[in-house]
């Protein structure tokens, strides 16, 4: 038994070694500058063919009526910019709910006096709240523009 | 379930060979066991909140992982989890998950990383702490983007902690040649980025393989060493699905690695800007704890340590560990180098 353990310990020693000394080697091999030089300009020779594939698709998506992957992310940015403007919404609420807490404290300890300062800074708030509503009923309404055209087919 | 034979019983009768065959037959272990809630979402990003089992401090701690790899590594078991050791000694924890991105997510920079994920789930970790400081913890990646965001940041941090973290990237040895090539831009991969929008996993696997071990046997072969053991083939399927795990990576985010860190190096010329803003390291000005490990392939000291220089806060520690990049083991509290630093640095709780 402690035999077939030192093999496998053997085998682990051996094998581990060699992996060091292979990747060593490969390293060196690969750390070659005209090799990515080369990679990079085959990279740069696909990107114009992969550009007008992609453009043809799109041509052809709107006679197919099929969504690609662009309308895809299209609809996805309009998401993500939705649950911006809900997170906005929240942390503003979540202020107001803080700064009507700070007025209930404030306001126990001076008695029932109101100060004309508290209703302007109410009126502000007010403002803002339905100022942002506004803002971001117009923004909505504008779908996002890929590569400077707008998406018909979202 | 297994019929392997644990360590503690008689030896078994069937080969290692046979154990190791078998391996794959076998169910996956469970990962990420810990309790969590989710506190916030954000596009593909999530912030998960780990209650402490009895809070002890009152400063939580803040985790950002880096954008290349899962967070699971940090939860990968019972008892074998850096988060439930965490929770353990009485700390709060908030771990932003950055998730998968997808094409759609093409144009996420560094800036918008920092900006929009990070600091607004710092603030939402605050709020929902009630607590008026917080710890941040990254790790990798996410530690460089942990110290641009420190060094940015309007909210109360009062701890900074960065695990293995990549700051001057001019020290980097590998494939130097590969490196030249990019800065004098006669390889150039932009054009290719962007008709991808985002580096796909199995690149961002394979590139970290070739950086550290482009021939990866040697696991298999510790693992068949070892494949009578149950416990040890849990642990080490566990670690092996994180170490498989990469997620892809946003294009914008991967160009502006390149060229401002790679290429430009700005973060230590204190040149890094983050939306118009200067992300200058001495501005940071909370207690930083910089860790590195001695063994570690992928992010060596020479990269870690040029922070220390540029720090000009009051309270900065340099620690070195005996392990590697990522191969840490918890045992169910805090490792020492947290355990001697951090509780003296988090308000505890009388």
């Amino acid at each position: 038994m402690a035999e077939k353990t030192d093999l496998y310990k053997g085998l682990k020693l051996l094998g581990s070694q060699k992996e060091q000394q292979l990747n060593e080697k490969l390293k060196s091999l690969l750390n070659n500058r005209s090799l990515l030089e080369s990679v990079s300009d085959n990279a740069q020779l696909q990107v114009p063919r992969i550009n007008r594939m992609q453009e043809a698709s799109e041509r052809m998506s709107i006679i197919m009526n099929y969504p690609t992957k662009k309308d895809v992310a299209s609809v996805a940015k309009l998401v993500i910019q939705l649950e911006g403007k809900i997170d906005r919404l929240e942390e503003m609420l979540s202020s107001l709910e803080k700064n009507k807490h700070v007025k209930i404290e404030g306001s126990s300890s001076r008695g029932k006096k109101k100060s004309r300062g508290s209703s302007t800074e109410k009126e502000g708030n007010k403002k803002r709240i339905l100022d942002f509503i506004h803002d971001s009923l117009l923004l909505s309404a504008q779908l996002p523009e890929v590569n400077g055209q707008r998406n018909t087919n979202v | 379930m297994s019929k392997r034979k644990t360590p503690g019983n008689k030896p078994g009768m069937k080969p290692k060979w046979k154990h190791f065959l078998d391996i794959p037959n076998q169910p996956m272990p469970e990962m990420g066991l810990t309790p969590k809630i989710q506190v916030w979402k954000k596009n593909k990003s999530t912030l998960w909140h780990y209650p402490s089992a009895q809070k002890k401090y009152a400063v939580p701690v803040f985790l950002i992982y880096s954008l290349i790899n899962t967070p699971l590594i940090l939860d990968l078991s019972p008892g074998n989890s850096l988060i439930e050791s965490f929770v353990n000694e009485g700390f709060d924890v908030y771990l932003l998950d950055f998730g998968s991105p997808g094409f759609e997510d093409g144009e996420i920079s560094i800036d918008d990383y920092i900006v929009d994920y990070v600091q607004n789930g710092v603030k939402r970790a605050l709020r929902h702490s009630g607590a008026s400081e917080i710890t941040v913890m990254g790790f990798c990646l996410g530690g460089t983007i942990s110290a641009i965001y420190a060094a940015i940041a309007d909210e109360p941090i009062k701890n900074l902690i960065l695990s293995v973290t990549p700051i001057d990237f001019s020290s980097s040895q590998f494939f130097d040649q590969w490196q030249e090539a990019l800065k004098e831009g006669t390889a150039d991969f932009d054009d290719t980025i962007d008709i991808y929008q985002t580096i796909p996993a199995s690149a961002v696997k394979y590139g970290i393989r070739l950086i550290t071990s482009p021939v990866y046997l040697s696991p298999y072969l510790s693992l068949l060493n070892q494949a009578d053991d149950e416990k040890y083939v849990q642990n080490w399927r566990r670690f092996n699905a994180w170490t498989n795990g990469h997620v892809p990576l946003s294009g914008a985010a991967a160009k502006q690695i390149t060229k401002d860190l790679l290429i430009e190096n700005r973060l230590v010329k204190g040149k890094f800007k983050v939306r118009g803003k200067k992300a200058k390291l001495s501005r940071i000005d909370a207690n930083v704890l910089v860790v590195a490990s001695k063994y570690d392939r992928l992010v060596p000291q020479e990269m870690i340590y040029p922070i220390m220089e540029q720090l000009t806060c009051k309270d900065k520690t340099y620690k070195v560990l005996e392990s590697g990049h990522a191969s840490k083991q918890y045992s169910g509290s805090l490792p020492s180098y947290l355990k001697e630093w951090l509780p003296e640095r988090s308000s505890p709780i009388q």
